[in-house]
């Protein structure tokens, strides 16, 4: 019962937290499933994000779902689900009522704009955290920032789609890396 | 349609939409857009537009957002209930099941192998994306999101404050300057 109202508590805040998009709840996750509650290692939260970033749906909803899981089961995935969506419920219920109104929306908006680029730098910060678990192990994983480099040009350049990207890079190298 | 069909085809629209779209929020809006306004006329196209600005707006995921408004729209309080339980149901059914498979997986070489290549695949996906939002902030040329950015690398690489001080800070940055700006239109109304 008690894992159950920390699961929900912890999931709330990460959704009251995770202005600007899905991948902003990847720091805020990080925070609360890794560092405060030790509720997934490191390598795992890797998976998490890989898993989350594979299938469809928000980010972090997905980790709700499987944080939940592993914790305490079925009930555990309700519980960290609802915990996740309530604050964003409440509060796009709250600014529904009034915007659809008002239709003042472009204060809100220009609040928005200020707060973006604090958003990037979490984001880049936990990006910049999950290349290290890929990359940085024992040693350098040369292999490791091979696919990277290999996955950031088609990203970049031939502006392929992520979960083609990972797909094919992720399918292929991991095939190659089994067998040498 | 007969009415009460309408939350039926809410709930079938959304979980399809639901499970069914890969690339995150915004991919989901330009098909709700097409469902709702273009297929099924229950939306007209201005509403889709204030549903995705209201829906950025707040906390969350965009598409469990998105799909509340266009609930809420559509048929009230109950609508919006349908659209929400809709719209987390798949990911809830699919990531339970991948964790239980995950433990029989994850000791299996060649799984455990893509995974790890996956991960390298992942922070290029995150930073590409944070490249093109940075990308994006400096060509807009706005003067005060260039403060922000300026403080916002202060405090998370240096300083490394909290996630909650950083969201505040920069929540309080937006409002600071939303008044300043409400004010100094309503002097030039007033002046002229």
């Amino acid at each position: 019962m008690n894992l159950l109202i920390k699961l929900f508590a912890n999931f709330f805040y990460i959704g009251m937290l995770s202005f600007g998009g899905g991948m902003s709840a990847i720091p805020l996750v990080e925070k609360v499933v890794v560092n405060k509650n030790a509720w997934l290692s490191y390598d795992e939260f890797a998976s998490l994000i890989t898993i989350a970033e594979m299938t469809p749906g928000p980010i972090a909803v997905n980790s709700a779902s499987f944080v939940g899981v592993r914790l305490a089961g079925p009930i555990g995935t309700i519980v960290a689900t609802v915990g996740v969506i309530l604050p964003s419920v409440i509060i796009v219920g709250i600014l529904a009522y009034f915007l659809f109104k008002n239709k003042d929306i472009k204060m809100i908006k220009n609040a928005l704009l200020l707060l973006r680029p604090f958003i990037i730098c979490l984001i880049l910060s936990a990006g910049l955290k999950i290349f290290g678990l890929a990359v940085f192990k024992e040693n350098i994983d040369i292999f490791n920032l091979l696919i990277f480099g290999v996955s950031l040009i088609l990203l970049r350049t031939m502006k392929l789609s992520p979960i083609k990207v990972m797909l094919i890079v992720g399918i292929t190298s991991g095939i190659i890396k089994t067998f040498i | 349609m007969k009415k009460d069909n309408i939350l039926w085809t809410l709930f079938k629209e959304c979980f399809l939409l639901s499970t069914f779209t890969f690339g995150g929020g915004y991919v989901i809006i330009a098909l709700m857009k097409k469902k709702f306004v273009d297929e099924l006329h229950l939306l007209e196209e201005e509403e889709i537009l204030d549903i995705t600005t209201i829906a950025q707006s707040g906390p969350g995921a965009v598409a469990v957002n998105a799909s509340l408004l266009v609930g809420y729209k559509i048929k009230g309080f109950i609508g919006a209930l349908t659209t929400v339980f809709a719209t987390i149901l798949p990911p809830m059914i699919i990531l339970t099941t991948i964790s239980f498979f995950y433990d029989q997986f994850i000791n299996n070489v060649v799984i455990s192998n893509i995974l790890n290549s996956m991960t390298a695949v992942v922070a290029a996906v995150i930073l590409d994306i944070v490249f093109g939002m940075i990308t994006g902030i400096l060509k807009e040329k706005f003067i005060p999101q260039y403060i922000s950015l300026v403080f916002a690398i202060i405090f998370v690489f240096i300083i490394k404050l909290d996630i909650i001080y950083l969201i505040l800070m920069g929540i309080i940055m937006g409002i600071i300057y939303t008044v300043i700006e409400s004010k100094r239109g309503a002097n030039n109304e007033s002046s002229n």
